[in-house]
């Protein structure tokens, strides 16, 4: 358990100038996630499996749960007729829905918990982010995300860096030379699917751009409208469903504070 | 409030199998008990083809039953068997403790710490915390109880670094607002009068069963799992 965490203060408006107050925040963020995985309350990260294929694997390993118990309990009748060839096929077809609910299910939810396992919440700054055009309750968003921001000043490097890269992203100003690849990547990005690339490093070090599709709901105001947000990601995986937000709950006590003094202006 | 006389209501509850559903005990998983248990009636519905396909193709002049359908019937019948009394070796750790808590809890007085801003709001079970204690004096004198959750409820203002060692987890738990989380043990220092209190964080009930400022809960002893304490609803009484 994070000891500093519970040994820490009662946060009501975390501002971006008050070191104390940042790393406390990050200290809570800490303390709640290891609170999540003592009690292995997963709903709180998304239930497992979630992502990786979800939610169509949870629903097809529902659906070969149902198949598994329908053909076994045909299978009985089956055999009060015959022991013949039917019934070997009744059987085969048991056990063919155990070996497909294990493939499935189990490998959805080894990489889930692996994820909830080893993920940390960082702090990123919306890039871009419009509607999805598939469901229109989700947003698409590109975020960088600082990696390794430790205080107040890294956490305001990490604003000013992801105010200059989305400047460069909405056109307001041209990109450096270096940039052009990254910021043409954002902007042409058709995938959102947690995934993470990295940034030159004259932009800073330690930035990562994670591209996400989340539910509005989930942030403190229930719609994309602070510059900030936290994901939860896995530092050392950059692949798919690895980077994604959770809910706000998890972001600490007097986040709102913080993320209302970074208002988001229109970046679509 | 008869405790003594609300256990044996919840005892006949149980019995009649209303009692899960009073204490809206789900399980996010399928309840594989009931499908294991629901399972022996193919299974002896198998046993029984069997047992008439041999008696209608039985002739006087067979010298034994045939083996291989005897097998068959045999097998049926221990399936259908095994499943009528080991269905309940397929209940969810969650399940086991939700059962051994209708059957064995006590029923006991809490007290309200902290409820979800919905409470009483609206027509659904939302988490709280709530205070336990098993000690008599807690059902005898029960402003003890009450007081002592208004002093824990007090920890989550307090900035935790200057709070006795002790405190420092109960504060935590009290200000992280997670559910459902293990209880956490209350000191006797935030408890005057009482011992051995627990913090629990547990689903209320929209109409909680109450006396005061008193709620009342089935609670196993000496366990701090989540599904270990149940907030009983005012329907209790109607059990």
């Amino acid at each position: 358990m994070q000891v500093e965490a519970i040994e820490g203060p009662v946060l009501q408006t975390v501002s971006q100038n008050d070191d104390a107050a940042v790393r406390a925040l990050f200290a809570e963020q800490r303390g709640m996630l290891d609170v999540v995985r003592q009690n292995r309350i997963w709903q709180w990260l998304g239930g497992v499996p979630s992502g990786f294929g979800s939610p169509s694997v949870a629903l097809h390993t529902v659906y070969l749960d149902f198949a598994f118990v329908g053909l076994l309990a045909t299978a009985f009748i089956i055999a009060g007729f015959t022991q013949g060839p039917v019934l070997w096929i009744a059987v085969g077809l048991v056990f063919a829905c155990v070996v497909a609910r294990l493939m499935l299910g189990g490998s959805a939810t080894k990489k889930t918990l692996a994820l909830f396992e080893c993920g940390v919440q960082l702090p990123a700054i919306v890039l871009r982010a419009v509607d999805d055009e598939d469901d229109e309750e989700l947003s698409t968003v590109a975020v960088l995300v600082g990696m390794n921001v430790k205080c107040s000043d890294d956490l305001r490097a990490l604003v000013v860096a992801g105010g200059h890269l989305r400047d460069y992203v909405g056109g307001d100003e041209a990109p450096p030379l270096d940039l052009r690849p990254l910021v043409a990547s954002i902007r042409d990005r058709a995938s959102h699917d947690g995934s993470r690339i990295d940034v030159p490093s004259s932009l800073g070090t330690g930035y990562e751009v994670a591209f996400l599709t989340l539910n509005p709901l989930m942030l403190p105001g229930e719609v994309v409208d602070s510059q900030l947000v936290f994901v939860f990601a896995d530092p050392a995986c950059r692949d798919a469903e690895h980077t994604r937000v959770v809910q706000s709950e998890l972001w600490g006590h007097g986040v709102k504070g913080l993320c209302d003094a970074l208002p988001l202006e229109e970046v679509a | 409030m008869n405790l003594a006389d609300l256990r044996s209501r919840l005892s006949r509850s149980e019995k009649a199998g209303d009692l899960e559903k009073l204490l809206n005990q789900n399980d996010d998983g399928l309840p594989w008990n009931d499908f294991v248990w629901m399972l022996q009636f193919p299974a002896f519905c198998g046993a029984g083809i069997v047992a008439a396909y041999m008696a209608s193709a039985a002739r006087p002049e067979d010298s034994s039953p045939p083996v291989d359908q005897l097998l068959a019937l045999a097998i049926l019948a221990l399936c259908g068997t095994a499943m009528h009394f080991l269905h309940p070796l397929f209940r969810s750790r969650e399940q086991k403790l939700q059962y051994r808590l209708r059957k064995k809890g006590l029923v006991v007085p809490v007290a309200l710490v902290q409820a979800n801003a919905l409470w009483g709001h609206v027509d659904e079970w939302v988490y709280g915390n709530i205070l336990v204690s098993l000690d008599p004096d807690a059902v005898s004198q029960p402003n003890l109880l009450v007081d002592a959750a208004k002093n824990v409820f007090a920890l989550k203002s307090i900035d935790r670094s200057t709070l006795p060692k002790d405190q420092r987890e109960t504060a935590w738990n009290l200000y992280n607002e997670l559910a459902p989380v293990r209880a956490v043990k209350v000191p006797d220092s935030l408890t005057p009068g009482l011992s051995k209190c627990l913090m629990a964080s547990v689903l209320l009930p929209p109409e909680a069963l109450s006396e005061g400022s008193l709620l009342f809960a089935l609670a196993l002893p000496n366990e701090l799992d989540p599904n270990a304490i149940a907030v009983l609803p005012e329907a209790s009484l109607k059990a």
